[in-house]
């Protein structure tokens, strides 16, 4: 890193010969300087430093963060009395997963990215899974998949979604009960049950993330897919053969966002031109003056072309001078202190129906904790207002958002039955100001009734299957085209029921109680 | 905006002579704004910047305006009820131990705008309904949450279900324990994700913990886990010693740990 504190080399004494050498000396440090040489000892902290004028509408797009993305969005087909459909087609279809132990690449979720600098990445990858199977059965209540991130050919291995070895298997606690009163004593014994080392449920979304640092060159990113089996004896037997309970990721997306630590770029002019002394050339005011000490002054004195992009050195700005890479953001949590149910009745994958009507109504409902309105799964700014997406000039952004909700149960609200086909859908949205809501449809998630107490009979209870569903999704705003018809009111988490097979109105209940919300706006200059 | 003067040559006039020892305050002086070196030796402010000026990602050092780390674990954990769980039912307030390699912790350098919280884990459970001749009388708890810099994060709470019966469940059932297993656990195994947002954070070390709850299941007041537990060993292992001997075990529930990891990522 240059230095950036520079004093001149020479200091003369009264009788001293000013010779244009100890000159050179002295002025040229300073001419470097604002030839590239400025760093952070140069600029005041944040208290009058470069960001103090200046937002984030005066940093270069992808200065602080470059999104890279790919997303897919499968509409699985189904509605109320309505199974979901086997397998979508086309440009978007569903992608199988398949019955190998094989790690293998969920259809499109790749991205290839090229570093010219060390980079830090923050990854999330989500994607909806279905299993086969709901038109007829079998009630198959266990899918046996894992998904992964994938980077540079390797799995990372601290975030799959289950178990490392196949050969992990879980035992059933206890241990021996008085034994001295029994002759011979029996020594304590591992019990084995049946292999759970594979995300279960037939329909689920399933959110994955990581962050990591790049070095240059290329580099891919990719999700990741595998079936695992709970009990070997039964691979590729008739119970697994294709076609009754395959295993396919519907709606799927995957975001890497690029945070550059050692960019490599190139940085605009610093045109400072002050050449040093030669040899025979004569020391006059205008040569001193003028072309060198005034020409220096001049520079740092110029309000509309002092310091340039091409003066401060690589890396020569830190925390104390930039401002923060968010044009907005909102954060919210709720601790419901109940369980909440509700069997709002899910219309449709492209429909923006909302409903307030919590146990009857058709269509959305928005998530709350027991109240609605003051009590709803929404995030509006951190500072108030709306988020600003509408104008060109100041709004160009990208928003991140991520919701958490603790389902508890999925289940059918009049009888429980040994049927799965019942669905919870859950979907991230937002309100223009002035207009009605929208959902995003790439965001929804479905969770099915993963009755895991399959007895019949009147005897039957209710078990919670206790479901963490998270969701993710983004609005791009980095071009003037982009830009939504008004500013955003609030981001919201909606939730809706579904029973598939049968006819009943609001006969599925979806109990949630907790959740979060997160949106994050990266603004971008114009 | 902070300016930088060159008084000498300035005021030298036509055919003037340079003096020496004055011509040091245009390169250095401690008057302000004297001297081509002086005032840039820190004095630089927005207001010198020229107005097309955009900051560029190769200005930008390192880490100063977003960072973060994720940590995790990969080799599944057991945990048991009874060997550090806690007679009673509030998840809020009794103890909890840390789950093994699902934590993070790192130096923040700078006060930040937000630390953002991810702890994602794959979990699979033998947690018991526990049976009295046909009535539930408790169900044991097993919950876990996030706590950020020592403090549990209520909204991060999750349960986790029941997966395991006895064979006689539910007692009025005929034959008994029709088409039931000794464990579901396969089928409710699945990976969590929770998330927790901190604004306006100092600098320091932070962490993130996933933390575990599991009330005790020796409830000395019930006296009907022997029945319980004969039951279940039956459906397993129909000739196991424990049960054609008589033997009285205890049963306790468990929560397995698959691949886990939490990540903090920070924003300026």
């Amino acid at each position: 890193m240059p230095t950036d504190y520079t004093f001149p080399v020479k200091k003369w004494a009264t009788n001293d010969v000013i010779s244009k050498e100890d000159l050179n000396r002295n002025l040229m440090p300073a001419v470097d300087r604002y030839n590239g040489g400025m760093g952070p000892h140069n600029i005041k902290s944040r208290a009058a430093a470069v960001a103090e004028s200046k937002s984030i509408d005066d940093v270069a797009q992808y200065a602080f963060m470059r999104p890279h993305f790919v997303v897919k969005d499968v509409d699985p087909g189904v509605a109320q009395s309505t199974p979901p459909t086997t397998a979508g087609s086309g440009p978007d279809a569903s992608s199988k997963i398949e019955d190998t132990y094989e790690w293998q690449l969920v259809d499109d979720m790749q991205l290839n990215i090229t570093l010219a600098g060390r980079a830090f990445f923050k990854i999330y990858a989500w994607c909806q899974v279905f299993r086969d199977g709901w038109a007829s059965g079998p009630y198959t209540l266990s899918s046996e998949y894992q998904l992964a991130l994938r980077v540079d050919g390797r799995i990372l291995e601290d975030q799959f979604t289950g178990f490392q070895e196949e050969s992990e298997n879980n035992f059933m606690p206890l241990r021996p009960h008085e034994p001295k009163s029994k002759s011979p004593p029996i020594p304590p014994k591992r019990i084995a049950v049946r292999k759970a080392h594979a995300c279960a449920f037939g329909a689920k979304p399933t959110l994955l993330t990581y962050t990591l640092m790049l070095e240059p060159g290329s580099h891919t990113i990719e999700l990741c897919a595998r079936r695992v089996f709970l009990d070997p004896r039964r691979i590729r037997t008739a119970t697994f053969t294709s076609g009754n309970i395959d295993v396919y990721v519907y709606s799927r997306k995957l975001i890497a966002l690029e945070h550059s630590y050692e960019a490599a770029a190139g940085s605009g002019d610093a045109n400072l031109t002050v050449s040093p002394f030669e040899s025979e050339q004569p020391l006059s005011k205008a040569d001193l003056g003028t072309a060198k000490l005034e020409a220096i002054a001049g520079k740092h004195n110029s309000a509309s072309a002092g310091l340039e992009e091409g003066s401060i050195h690589r890396g020569g700005l830190n925390h104390n001078h930039l401002p923060s890479p968010l044009l907005d953001w909102g954060f919210a949590s709720w601790n419901t202190a109940a369980d909440e149910t509700i069997r709002a009745e899910y219309q449709a994958y492209n429909s923006n129906t909302t409903t307030t009507n919590q146990t009857g109504g058709n269509g959305w409902f928005k998530l709350n904790d027991g109240t609605a309105g003051s009590g709803d799964f929404k995030v509006e700014p951190n500072g108030g207002g709306d988020f600003q997406t509408s104008a060109a000039a100041t709004d160009l952004s990208f928003i991140l958002v991520i919701g958490t909700v603790q389902v508890r149960n999925v289940r059918p609200h009049t009888a429980l039955s040994v049927d799965p086909a019942y669905f919870g859908a859950l979907g991230l949205g937002y309100k223009l100001s002035g207009g009605s809501d929208a959902i995003i449809d790439n965001s929804i998630g479905f969770v099915n009734y993963q009755n895991i107490h399959q007895t019949a009979g009147a005897a039957r209870t209710e078990v919670n299957s206790e479901a963490c569903v998270s969701l993710l999704s983004w609005v791009d705003l980095r071009t003037a085209p982009q830009m939504l018809a008004n500013d955003i009111d609030y981001f919201q988490i909606y939730g809706a029921a579904i029973d598939a097979r049968g006819t009943t109105a609001n006969d599925t209940r979806l109990t949630h109680r907790r959740g979060s919300l997160l949106v994050l706006q990266f603004g971008y200059q114009s | 905006m902070t300016t930088v003067a060159v008084p000498h040559i300035a005021s030298l006039s036509a055919g003037g002579t340079i003096v020496p020892a004055s011509l040091n305050q245009d390169f250095f002086d401690t008057t302000s704004p004297n001297g081509i070196h002086s005032e840039p030796n820190g004095g630089m402010n927005s207001d010198n910047v020229s107005t097309s000026f955009e900051i560029q990602a190769e200005h930008v050092l390192e880490g100063e305006a977003v960072g973060g780390k994720t940590s995790g674990g990969v080799r599944k954990v057991d945990y048991m009820s009874d060997l550090f769980g806690e007679e009673g039912t509030n998840p809020t307030t009794a103890t909890h131990v840390v789950v093994h390699k699902c934590a993070v912790r790192k130096y923040v350098p700078y006060n930040v705008s937000l630390l953002i919280w991810d702890v994602t884990f794959f979990r699979s459970i033998f947690r018991f309904k526990k049976i009295t001749e046909g009535e539930v009388v408790t169900e044991h708890g097993v919950t876990t949450r996030v706590s950020v810099d020592g403090t549990a994060i209520p909204h991060t709470l999750r349960h986790h279900p029941n997966t395991a019966w006895p064979d006689t469940y539910p007692p009025s059932a005929s034959p008994p324990g029709n088409n039931i297993e000794s464990s579901f656990e396969s089928y409710t195994a699945d990976f969590l994700h929770v998330q927790h947002v901190q604004n306006n954070v100092s600098a320091g070390w932070h962490e993130c913990t996933l933390e575990l709850f599991m009330e005790s299941t020796n409830d000395a007041t019930s006296g009907s886990t022997q029945h319980l537990v004969k039951s279940m060993i039956d459906v397993e292992q129909a000739d196991n010693a424990y049960s054609n001997a008589g033997v009285e075990v205890d049963l306790h529930n468990r929560i397995t740990f698959g691949s886990r990891n939490a990540s903090i990522w920070y924003i300026l």
